[in-house]
């Protein structure tokens, strides 16, 4: 027997949302509370240690690289919006097209990752050699799970999910919102992690 | 989100997207100027990152037009993100000052830049000679 699961595409009269919104946003709040914490520790780390910009300095971090991650990143959020609207506008062809940017760029913002992990890791850095290289890796390391999280999931609907595409869309659209909701979130972490630990 | 709506939207996409590219070189190219005070780089550097962030949640996340239940929701998140922020402050330094120097070197053979830090022993000057 199958079981309808209520409001997965009428909004809850008292939410105003359809469940899983407001499921993503309660995820995102705690997403919030992980990095905000996270955050606080860097902080906490770099004001109370005099030498921390002599160790910035000797990282050698690779600026132009990273700013390359930052617009492959930010193409990637706006790829993705589009992919939402071109499903408002009934072109799943147009939503392929533009997922399949979005994994695409994601692709690349790990390659890039890859090669400033492993230029540090030839340099002899790892996160036990400083505080400053444990909040590096950390961070742009947790960072980096997220974007294989969302790679996961993106691909599953740019693949095998398309078919609810047919037997309910409206649905579906949802689930590409909710997902485009964590992607903007992952993208909204990196420019505040960005210029913390690459350029202040 | 009627047709007519849906274009006047993805215009708004795409602006947004050229506005984070620009702001994410002007990011850059600050932190390449010297503004004589570190309160300074780090406030322009974070008031940068704040506007693209409110571009990113606005527009992306539309939340310029969502409902209640999730301003709710966001505006406790945001209480809770003051505190976690704010415990820094709270926190109080040694007080010991240690001295470091960075040396920087290029290898001749291979035109590497590298580097190391020296550590001095911090002076325990307690006043008692």
């Amino acid at each position: 027997m199958d079981i309808e699961i209520p409001y997965n595409v009428k909004e809850r009269e008292d939410t105003g949302l359809y469940n899983s919104k407001l499921g993503i946003w309660l995820f995102l709040a705690s997403e919030i509370m992980l990095f905000g914490a996270l955050f606080s520790t860097y902080i906490i780390l770099r004001t109370g240690d005099p030498t921390w910009m002599l160790h910035v300095k000797e990282a050698h971090l690779n600026i132009p690289l990273a700013t390359i991650n930052t617009a492959v990143l930010i193409l990637s959020s706006v790829t993705f919006v589009m992919s939402w609207v071109s499903l408002k506008l009934k072109d799943l062809d147009k939503f392929k097209m533009y997922m399949g940017i979005t994994l695409l760029c994601s692709i690349i913002f790990l390659v890039i990752k890859y090669f400033e992990y492993t230029a540090k890791f030839d340099a002899g850095h790892y996160p036990s050699t400083h505080n400053f290289y444990a909040v590096y890796f950390t961070m742009t390391g947790l960072h980096g799970i997220h974007i294989i999280g969302g790679i996961i999931v993106n691909a599953y609907l740019w693949m095998p999910g398309t078919k609810m595409w047919n037997t309910d869309p409206e649905r579906f659209t949802n689930r590409v919102e909710v997902a485009g909701l964590y992607w903007h979130f992952v993208d909204l972490v990196w420019i505040f992690l960005f210029p913390s630990i690459y350029l202040l | 989100m009627s047709d007519h709506n849906i274009e006047s939207h993805i215009k708004v996409y795409w602006n947004v997207f050229f506005a984070l590219i620009a702001f994410t070189l002007l990011t850059v190219g600050v932190s390449y100027i010297e503004f004589g005070s570190v309160f300074w780089t780090l406030f322009i550097g974070l008031a940068i990152a704040c506007f693209k962030g409110y571009l990113v949640s606005a527009y992306f996340m539309h939340l310029n037009d969502e409902t209640q239940t999730i301003y709710s929701l966001l505006g406790l998140s945001v209480i809770f993100l003051a505190v976690l922020m704010s415990i820094p402050m709270l926190w109080r330094s040694s007080g010991e000052s240690h001295e470091a120097e960075y040396i920087q070197y290029i290898d001749e053979d291979t035109e590497d830049i590298g580097g190391y830090i020296i550590y001095k022993e911090p002076d325990h000057d307690d006043g008692g000679h």
